[in-house]
């Protein structure tokens, strides 16, 4: 091979891992942390290709979802509490309770989430909802114990 | 070169340079002018094989050079939002689901105290 054309090479590869590094030091991480909602609801919007009005329906969803998101957080504390006694007490029946309701509020918990999702997803293109679903679901479906979840609901027309 | 049959295009070519010779030129004629003009070029990329190619090699380094700079970032670029894709993802289903959000402490049953 002609040297030339290998020096070409050699500068061409040198190149491109100036190219990687330079637009990796460009795209530092966000500012904002990412476990705030309104940063939650940017990235969405920027992501999953949602108008405003898609956005603020989002945010409104995420809204009506947070109460009853926090009174399942509370349920399960409850929950979680009569166990440990139970178990404490050494009360098989108070024991078996604890662990039935346990087991209740976290289907009812994974049913809610999922439905949240897909009515988030609602919201999308067709396109852009199918890949929110492929990208969150697997993300709540540990909580997810059995099938029976309603049907997805149909995407929003673009 | 041919001379055209076209009456008008044989005016036009008188009009345009009155010495032309618009005599008919046998096919050797025709090859030998051309090739005699390929020699008079004033770039030495017409007269040898691969001068062509030489005389383009800076150019082509050159996109090589910005091509690589180009997959870099595009590289780049691709891995940084999918990180982000990743941490959002994550944040946001922690955001919605009660067991992320408030993660209980798994209950430990062997260490509950058992009756003799």
């Amino acid at each position: 091979m002609p040297r030339r054309t290998l020096l070409t090479l050699v500068l061409a590869l040198v190149a491109g891992i100036l190219g990687y590094g330079a637009t990796r030091l460009a795209l530092r991480p966000p500012a904002r942390a990412a476990d705030s909602t309104e940063a939650q609801l940017d990235w969405l919007a920027r992501e999953f290709s949602l108008d405003k009005r898609a956005r603020a329906e989002v945010a409104r969803l995420q809204s009506a979802y947070e109460p009853i998101c926090e009174s399942h957080c509370a349920a399960i504390g409850r929950a979680q509490a009569a166990l440990k006694a139970a178990i404490a007490a050494d009360n098989a029946a108070a024991r078996a309770a604890a662990e039935a309701e346990l087991a209740r509020l976290k289907q009812i918990c994974a049913e809610s989430t999922q439905a949240h999702l897909r009515a988030v997803a609602a919201q999308m293109p067709p396109d852009q909802a199918a890949r929110f679903l492929t990208l969150m679901q697997p993300r709540v479906a540990h909580t997810v114990e059995r099938t029976g979840a309603p049907a997805l609901a149909p995407a929003r027309a673009p | 070169m041919t001379t055209p049959s076209d009456p008008s295009l044989r005016a036009l070519l008188r009009r345009a340079d009155p010495a032309a010779d618009l005599a008919p030129v046998s096919d050797e004629a025709f090859a030998g002018a051309v090739h005699a003009r390929i020699l008079s070029a004033d770039t030495a990329s017409l007269r040898s094989a691969g001068a062509l190619a030489r005389q383009l090699f800076p150019l082509a380094a050159a996109l090589a050079i910005l091509a690589s700079i180009g997959a870099g970032s595009a590289v780049a670029y691709a891995r940084e939002r999918d990180a982000r894709a990743e941490t959002f993802a994550s944040a946001y289903a922690r955001n919605i689901d009660p067991w992320q959000r408030h993660p209980v402490a798994p209950v430990d049953a062997s260490a509950a105290p058992r009756r003799p």
